[in-house]
């Protein structure tokens, strides 16, 4: 097998469970090197015990983890250098400057002191936050402090990085950051495997992913065919007109392939369409607006599936 | 009322309440036994239970005051949690009482299940009732000083540790200062009483430790020796418990954020301008060294502060009256006292810190050994003891032929060898307890050191080896065994906690 096809993280039928309690339940999904996959699933569903086996912290019970084709029992150093664990928790030291942390963490990871102020300049310049690296830790803002845990993991140069909720508690331009930096990331050669509760947060960022509910696997795969699981054989769209527009419903819904026509009462300028993607495409939806004389302000496709994918997906409750 | 009756309501649920009935439970029995064997070929079997068991108390108490009622609100304010509280209506008075109460209620009846096991000492001989009972009226007392200290200290600070040092520093003045005081003044004017000495003196005479010491000694019906003690001690835990109630808005207008503090003395000359420092070649050392133990400037300026000390006593004691022998004994003295007690508040702090801010996972994920990382933080945290043992040093060069002596006995006396083992299981314990308790590590590992010699002495009494050589090899065959199983205990105690961060 050449490197390139190596996956960069392989689990197969990891189960493991605390006294009574069966966290995670024959669980195997591959990553493949250079993918950002998300991993989704509600509160207790079994990520964070799955990440913290891939990032050495627990020993599998059963079955079998590989990071980069190593076994994270046997390979423990190996794996350890290759990869960058950020909890759910920035796990930081407070009363450090940030360059201090950065420095101390490249320093454990066997870096050279030359080495280190380079690369700490580097993290730094990437995550934005360079100006700040003579601040304490303590005296910065939430999101701030969450770059800093990222300029963490990356301090060693990982080539895959596990993330754990790291847009939990963010505030939304922080997130739209956080997600910038993620594509950076993996334009640069990086493997992101990136935790969280929230499917519709992952979408529009993630190559593949994977769904998990009370410690099982329920779906794990590219992100487009999710949508289709999650669809069905339909699509949906949203569509905002200018002004509200009678004739551009009647028209749609005479087309052939649009199942069904909605209007909002209180809005009427807003419409949605459920369509049979294999008979109408989306520029033919648009040129009937057009020609029906509306005047299109949006039109997308519906994120509500992915949504409604994850409630499909999952079984309702909160597990402890 | 209603935080009052909740925290009543856990204390009597609690585990570690139970825990704590049954290890005294055991404790007593033992104690029983011991003076009951005591009884067959002395008249004092009962003074033998009763002094076992009433030290026992005074030490126990006196550690579970600076773990547990010092932290009472600070808890809160690290979890930012008592602004919560005032707004939904909390005054002061309720917080203090309810926060705390519970707590109290519990130690003051895991004093009075005790007074029937000790009237069984009347029947063994040696202790009349009047002791027994005056003896558990002082320790209940002392409880509520105990009690009201610690509060206080909980309201001014704002962390746990800032809490329980104070407390833990106060309590040391309350008890040594005055005799200190009185000793000295005693030598400056040559042994002659002045009104100062005597005043210190009849202080001394009302302390606690002194009225317990006298009725746990000596035989007798000790008149109206309890009265003042325990008058005094409840006056002493009035007033501070109002100190606490009136300070409380002023301590706890602002609610800020608890995170480790920076040592950073000389930021002041750079006007707020900071450079950051780099590591150097073993991070995991040098990390602690700095802000564990206070790094370079920490180390000089608290031998500053020794030197500070020692300064004072010379310059204060005439010459004529402590020869320089006398004085390299008491500096050699200063240092080991502070070489142990630094040594053993670092040990519980080595891994409380990390597994409070949730570190320890991110530390064990990199690649270096769990010994390596252990041992590194050890020894970066350990260097807090440099003072100590450079003032040690300065007192064996003022007076080598203590030095000298101190060596040979050292070398040749078992009991100097189980010492210093013991210092280092206590070490161990406090480095362990840090990793499993949210605080008050280095007190623990005190009391269950202080607890175990106490039962090792009763089980060696009943097994008739008191006192003998065989005891002391034993012992120290046991401490050591203990010391290599708690480092094993250690390193599994870091896995568990870094795995179960979250």
């Amino acid at each position: 097998m050449t490197a390139s096809k190596t996956p960069a993280l392989r689990i197969d039928g990891l189960s493991h469970r605390f006294k009574q309690h069966r966290a995670v339940d024959d669980v195997s999904f591959t990553v493949a090197a250079g993918a950002i996959h998300g991993f989704v699933g509600p509160n207790g569903a079994g990520k964070t015990t799955t990440l913290k086996v891939i990032a050495t912290l627990l020993e599998p019970q059963v079955g079998r983890v590989e990071v980069f084709g190593t076994d994270v029992i046997y390979g423990v150093r190996h794996v350890r250098r290759s990869l960058g664990y950020m909890p759910d928790h920035f796990a930081l030291y407070r009363q450090m400057t940030v360059a201090e942390y950065l420095d101390f963490f490249g320093a454990a990871y066997g870096l050279r002191p030359a080495a280190r102020k380079t690369t700490v300049h580097d993290v730094l310049q990437l995550t934005d936050m360079y100006h700040r690296r003579d601040d304490v830790i303590k005296g910065l803002s939430r999101g701030m402090q969450q770059r800093v845990s990222l300029a963490r993991v990356l301090v060693h140069d990982p080539k895959l990085l596990l993330l754990d909720e790291p847009a939990s508690g963010l505030d939304p331009r922080a997130r739209i950051e956080l997600m910038d930096i993620l594509r950076e990331l993996q334009r640069l050669g990086k493997t992101v495997f990136i935790s969280s509760h929230i499917l519709s947060e992952l979408a529009t960022l993630c190559d593949s992913v994977t769904i998990i509910d009370r410690g099982r696997i329920r779906y794990s795969g590219g992100m487009e065919q999710l949508l289709s699981h999650a669809e069905g054989e339909d699509v949906s769209f949203e569509l905002q007109l200018a002004v509200p527009t009678p004739a551009v419903g009647e028209r749609l819904g005479a087309l052939d392939g649009v199942l069904e026509v909605g209007v909002d009462a209180d809005r009427p300028r807003n419409l949605t369409l459920r369509v049979d993607p294999q008979r109408i495409g989306s520029g033919t939806l648009l040129n009937a607006v057009i020609a029906a004389g509306g005047e299109v302000e949006r039109f997308q496709r519906s994120r509500r599936h992915l949504d409604q994918a994850f409630m499909d997906l999952t079984e309702p409750g909160v597990r402890s | 009322m209603a935080l009052a009756l909740r925290s009543v309501r856990e204390a009597a649920r609690s585990r570690s309440t139970i825990w704590l009935r049954a290890g005294l439970l055991v404790l007593l029995i033992l104690a029983v036994i011991a003076g009951q064997q005591v009884a067959r070929h002395s008249s004092l079997g009962g003074m033998t239970l009763f002094a076992w068991v009433a030290w026992c108390d005074f030490i126990l108490l006196t550690l579970m005051s600076i773990s547990s009622f010092s932290t009472v609100l600070t808890e809160e304010k690290e979890r930012m949690t008592l602004g919560l509280l005032r707004m939904a209506g909390f005054t002061p008075l309720s917080l203090l009482l309810g926060k705390s109460v519970g707590l109290l209620l519990n130690l003051l009846l895991l004093l009075v299940v005790q007074v029937p096991f000790c009237l069984l000492a009347i029947t063994l001989g040696g202790v009349t009732t009047h002791q027994v009972l005056g003896v558990f009226g002082l320790l209940s007392a002392y409880v509520l000083f105990l009690y009201s200290l610690a509060l206080l200290c909980s309201v001014i600070r704002q962390r746990n540790t800032g809490a329980a040092v104070m407390t833990a520093i106060l309590l040391v003045a309350y008890h040594l200062l005055p005799l200190v005081l009185g000793l000295l003044s005693g030598v400056m004017r040559g042994n002659a009483r002045g009104p100062l000495h005597r005043v210190l003196l009849g202080w001394v005479d009302t302390m606690a430790i002194t009225t317990l010491f006298r009725s746990t000694s000596m035989r007798g019906s000790f008149g109206a020796t309890f009265g003042p003690s325990i008058t005094t001690h409840l006056t002493m835990a009035a007033a501070l418990f109002t100190l606490a109630w009136l300070l409380f808005e002023r301590c706890n207008r602002d609610e800020r954020p608890a995170a480790p503090a920076r040592a950073d003395a000389l930021a002041i000359f750079r006007r707020g301008r900071r450079r950051s420092a780099t590591c150097g070649r073993n991070p995991f050392l040098w990390k602690d060294y700095r802000f564990l133990s206070g790094g370079t400037f920490g180390v000089i300026s608290r031998l500053f502060a020794y030197v500070a000390l020692l300064v004072a006593i010379r310059l204060l004691v005439p010459v004529q009256n402590m020869a320089q022998e006398q004085f390299g004994g008491l500096v050699m003295g200063i240092g080991m006292l502070s070489l142990v007690v630094e040594l053993g508040m670092q040990a519980g702090r080595v891994f409380g810190q990390e597994v409070k801010e949730r570190t320890l996972a991110s530390l064990l994920i990199t690649p270096g050994t769990l010994r390596h990382i252990a041992w590194s933080k050890v020894l970066g945290s350990a260097a807090t003891a440099i003072p100590g043992l450079l003032v040690f040093a300065c007192g064996a060069a003022l007076a080598p032929s203590n030095a000298a002596k101190a060596l040979r006995e050292s070398l040749t006396e078992p009991r100097l060898l189980v010492s210093a083992i013991t210092v280092l299981f206590g070490l161990h314990l406090a480095v362990y307890y840090s990793l499993r308790v949210r605080f008050g590590a280095a007190a623990l590992a005190f009391g269950s050191v202080i607890v175990g010699w106490m039962l090792l002495g009763v089980l060696f009494q009943l097994m008739g080896h008191s006192g003998a050589d065989g005891m002391m090899i034993l012992t120290s065959v046991l401490l050591v065994a203990g010391c290599a199983a708690l480092q094993m205990l250690i390193a599994r105690a870091m896995r568990t906690a870094a795995a179960e961060e979250s």
